[in-house]
């Protein structure tokens, strides 16, 4: 009966080491749980999608006040971040968001399509969007091996204004910090026209190499 | 009375031991890391295109990507395009560049089980272009970009940390296909030479890739191993 006794005994104490055990586990893993950076906090009261900030990504953004007649038939603000919140499911976790209407457009885009490149052209606009910034979401680039890998914490969503479309999302907060270079602030863009086709050199060894003859540039 | 109080020592024994393990022991997390699980050729290229299907791999934490890629042989300017699937959010369609940082854009959704055409190249000579099932969805100049004629191409599969799977299962791997690139006299070669590829595979990762050709495509493959 006692040695009963000593063994309950035994499996109640092991069971409250392993509880208490487990429960440390848990509250020492949320006080250890990464905070948003200084950086992250520092950058979220600035950023909003002003043209200067948008054009480090080759888009031009002008804005439209809502009362202009340019933006009849836009929808609301809070639907177009309702549509921004339904299709990235993670933008719940920003810590706030700034919505601007205007209108939006790819000068590369537009410049390619007018070459026969087939673009998207609402990419290309100029497309009347919501262009809102959520900030505290973190996004790291990709990149080869090697490379340095850039992190953001605002994301920029694009929504076509009229038909409450996603069009785009791209992060830009440590695009800010670097001064744009000349090639971007002024470039003049001039199409050449196409190269004449060369015959490939054949290439040695299996599988078989196929080259076609479609001019693309 | 002794027995009660070496009953209550044991149990103080038991909570602050229980207590101190809980705060010490090693805690398993997601390591950021880098890991690749794919090929790459050392060719001077104008372009470099794959069929990339989409296999809904779990990512817990961090990124899982699927990619095509040119870029220079040691510095910096590249440009990519694939499906990219951030922990806890949709996965999307993406082109990315140096720009002089980088540039990311997110676009339309990728649903599970589909396959897409991701190509990066030169247009026009004058733009690198970004294109999605044939439709150029972002545009940098060279000068913008940094890079005239690319040296390598790169057809390869990402994740952030070893937590997130990359690519299929082992009993189903992401097949790549119609791998391709376009020389510098603007000819597309619509089936690398396998035998160039070059393993960029981080060892160590529960990652693996193969490459091959198979009438009448070429192709590189990669799955998780855990």
């Amino acid at each position: 009966m006692k040695r009963i006794q000593r063994f309950a005994a035994f499996i109640a104490l092991f069971g409250l080491f392993l509880l208490f055990a487990y429960i440390a586990f848990l509250i020492s893993g949320a006080l250890a749980a990464p905070a948003p950076s200084a950086s992250a906090q520092q950058q979220t009261s600035s950023l909003i999608a002003t043209p200067e900030n948008l054009k480090y990504l080759g888009v031009a953004f002008t804005p439209v006040d809502p009362a202009d007649k340019r933006a009849q038939g836009a929808i609301a603000k809070d639907r177009a971040i309702a549509i921004a919140l339904q299709e990235m499911p993670r933008l719940k976790n920003a810590t706030g968001n700034d919505a601007t209407l205007g209108l939006i457009n790819n000068p590369n885009l537009q410049q390619a399509s007018r070459a026969g490149a087939d673009v998207d052209s609402r990419l290309a606009g100029p497309t009347l969007a919501w262009a809102m910034v959520f900030h505290g979401i973190e996004s790291v680039s990709s990149g080869p091996p090697g490379a340095e890998h850039h992190y953001a914490y605002d994301l920029v969503v694009v929504v076509d204004a009229r038909t409450g479309d996603y069009l785009v999302a791209f992060p830009i907060s440590d695009l800010v910090k670097t001064p744009l270079p000349t090639s971007l602030s002024n470039s003049t863009i001039t199409p050449s026209g196409p190269q004449p086709n060369v015959k490939p050199p054949q290439t040695v060894g299996t599988p078989t190499v196929a080259p076609t003859a479609t001019p693309s540039r | 009375m002794e027995k009660r109080l070496l009953f209550k020592l044991c149990l103080m024994i038991a909570l602050l031991s229980g207590t101190l393990l809980g705060v010490f022991v090693p805690r398993v997390a997601a390591v950021p890391q880098w890991s690749f699980g794919g090929y790459k050729y050392y060719v001077a290229n104008d372009g470099s295109a794959a069929r990339i299907p989409y296999m809904n791999p779990s990512v817990p934490t961090g990124f899982s990507t699927e990619w095509v890629m040119s870029g220079l042989r040691y510095s910096p300017p590249y440009i990519q395009a694939g499906w990219m699937k951030e922990s806890g959010d949709v996965t999307r369609h993406f082109v990315e560049f140096k720009c002089p940082t980088v540039c990311r854009y997110f676009y339309g959704s990728v649903p599970p089980g589909t396959t897409h055409e991701y190509k990066v190249a030169i247009f026009w000579d004058m733009y690198w272009c970004g294109f999605i099932d044939g439709i150029c969805k972002a545009a940098i100049t060279f000068d913008a970009l940094g890079m005239h004629d690319a040296e390598m191409t790169y057809y390869s599969g990402e994740t952030s940390d070893t937590d997130a799977d990359m690519g299929g299962t082992p009993s189903n791997h992401l097949h790549m296909y119609n791998l391709s690139y376009q020389d510098p006299s603007t000819m597309w070669w619509i089936q690398v030479n396998t035998n160039s590829l070059v393993d960029i595979t981080t060892p160590g990762t529960p990652y693996r890739a193969s490459k091959g050709y198979s009438y009448p495509y070429t192709w590189a493959e990669n799955w998780t191993q855990r």
